[in-house]
């Protein structure tokens, strides 16, 4: 599955409420597509915030094969790349059993995965 | 009972002060007289021990003093760090510093807080993105930790100061310490010290996730040549990396402190910009 961030964000590449509009995506869609390639077309987000809510949070409920596996960033700056690798990382060391049977269970609030 | 505090009321007179702390906590006496009549200085570690044991005390229902610094500048310092206000003691000069975290009590996590304390870290040294959010998430682990490894009820007292070239921060909890939480589960934990130690390695937690916290925190600090002291039981271990060479210190208190504190002093560094390693892993 193709996502063009920039065909579905716009400039709306900012805040927690804009990052979670790709995550809904790709969570909707998670078990249905083998990969996601999104496309970032070569676009400064820069913003921990879009990029912790979007794909950081994936990171309390998969493992880091699993994203791997399923996500493709192209077209993406150094610097986002290494903001996201910063991100993934200490989100992955979050992850426990609790975020993820809130995620399985699909228990979200305001963007938080709360305990089940 | 009298407790006529020092000139200094710092990590370096963690003895005496936290000496006094227990005093007031164990006595019998239904009065407690805190004098800081003669304080000059003190720093968030002193402000949340202080705070933390009268409100120990007022839980007890024992009757409580407090003496003011008859040093005008300590006296106003406590008034714009929100000493006074957080006991609601009348102020007539009280002017809240923006450069501070005010003195809390947090009875669970406030990511508002944490946000405030990264936004102070971050008007004094030029980090990255990735690591704010890193730091954010190591000070919400350390919170965590006050609330749940301490089994206090009583959550955790926190502050901090932007003062020249430095930061303080302080976050202390007067729950069961870190000795009672790690000892059944790590067998070579002999001492108070030795789990202070023990609980700053990568990956040591009684949760079923985390132990990064500290770990995290103690790397930054060493990054940023700045100090990480931790006091917990009869044990203090202090990282001090402003030196030269890098050193850890470890004092045993004459009486046991029932809790934990960690303080930390930052130093203020525009010019270089911190961020996480590449050691940390590339998965993107």
């Amino acid at each position: 599955m193709k996502i063009d961030i920039q065909e579905v964000c716009g400039k709306k590449t900012v805040t927690r409420d804009e990052g979670q509009v790709i995550n809904k995506i790709l969570t909707e869609q998670w078990d249905k597509a083998d990969q996601f390639q999104l496309d970032f077309g070569n676009l400064l987000i820069a913003s921990v915030s879009f990029i912790d809510e979007a794909f950081g949070k994936l990171a309390l409920c998969h493992t880091s094969e699993d994203l791997q596996q399923k996500l493709v960033f192209k077209n993406m700056v150094p610097y986002d790349r290494k903001l996201l690798n910063d991100i993934i990382i200490s989100r992955l060391r979050q992850q426990n059993i609790e975020t993820r049977n809130a995620c399985r269970s699909g228990l979200r609030k305001n963007g938080e995965i709360s305990a089940a | 009972m009298v407790l006529k505090y020092p000139r200094r009321i710092v990590v370096a007179t963690s003895n005496r002060v936290l000496n006094y702390s227990q005093q007031a906590r164990v006595s019998q006496d239904n009065q407690i007289i805190f004098d800081l009549g003669n304080t000059t200085e003190i720093t968030p570690f002193g402000i949340v021990l202080l705070a933390g044991t009268i409100s120990e005390c007022l839980s007890q229902r024992k009757k409580v003093r407090y003496y003011r610094p008859r040093n005008l500048q300590t006296k106003n310092f406590l008034s714009g760090i929100g000493f006074n206000n957080f006991f609601r003691l009348p102020d007539e000069n009280q002017k809240i510093e923006s450069s501070h975290v005010q003195l809390r009590r947090l009875d669970s996590i406030d990511y508002l807080l944490t946000e405030q304390i990264v936004e102070v870290f971050n008007f004094a040294i030029t980090m990255s993105e990735g690591l704010q959010g890193s730091l954010t998430m190591a000070i919400n682990e350390i919170m965590t930790n006050a609330f749940d490894h301490s089994e206090s009820a009583k959550g955790c007292y926190v502050c901090a100061q932007a003062y020249l070239k430095l930061i303080r921060l302080c976050v202390a909890d007067f729950g069961v310490g870190i000795y009672a939480k790690l000892a059944p589960k790590y067998s070579q934990v002999q001492d108070s010290y030795g789990a202070i130690k023990l609980a700053v390695k990568e990956g040591i937690t009684t949760r079923q996730s985390g132990g990064f916290g500290l770990w995290h925190i103690q790397r930054f600090i060493e990054v940023n040549k700045g100090q990480m002291s931790i006091l917990s039981g009869d044990g203090k271990a202090v990282w001090d990396y402003r030196g030269p060479r890098a050193r850890l210190r470890k004092q045993t208190m004459s009486l046991p402190f029932v809790g934990t504190i960690i303080n930390l002093e930052i130093n203020v560094d525009r010019e270089s910009i911190y961020f996480l390693t590449d050691g940390e892993g590339q998965i993107f």
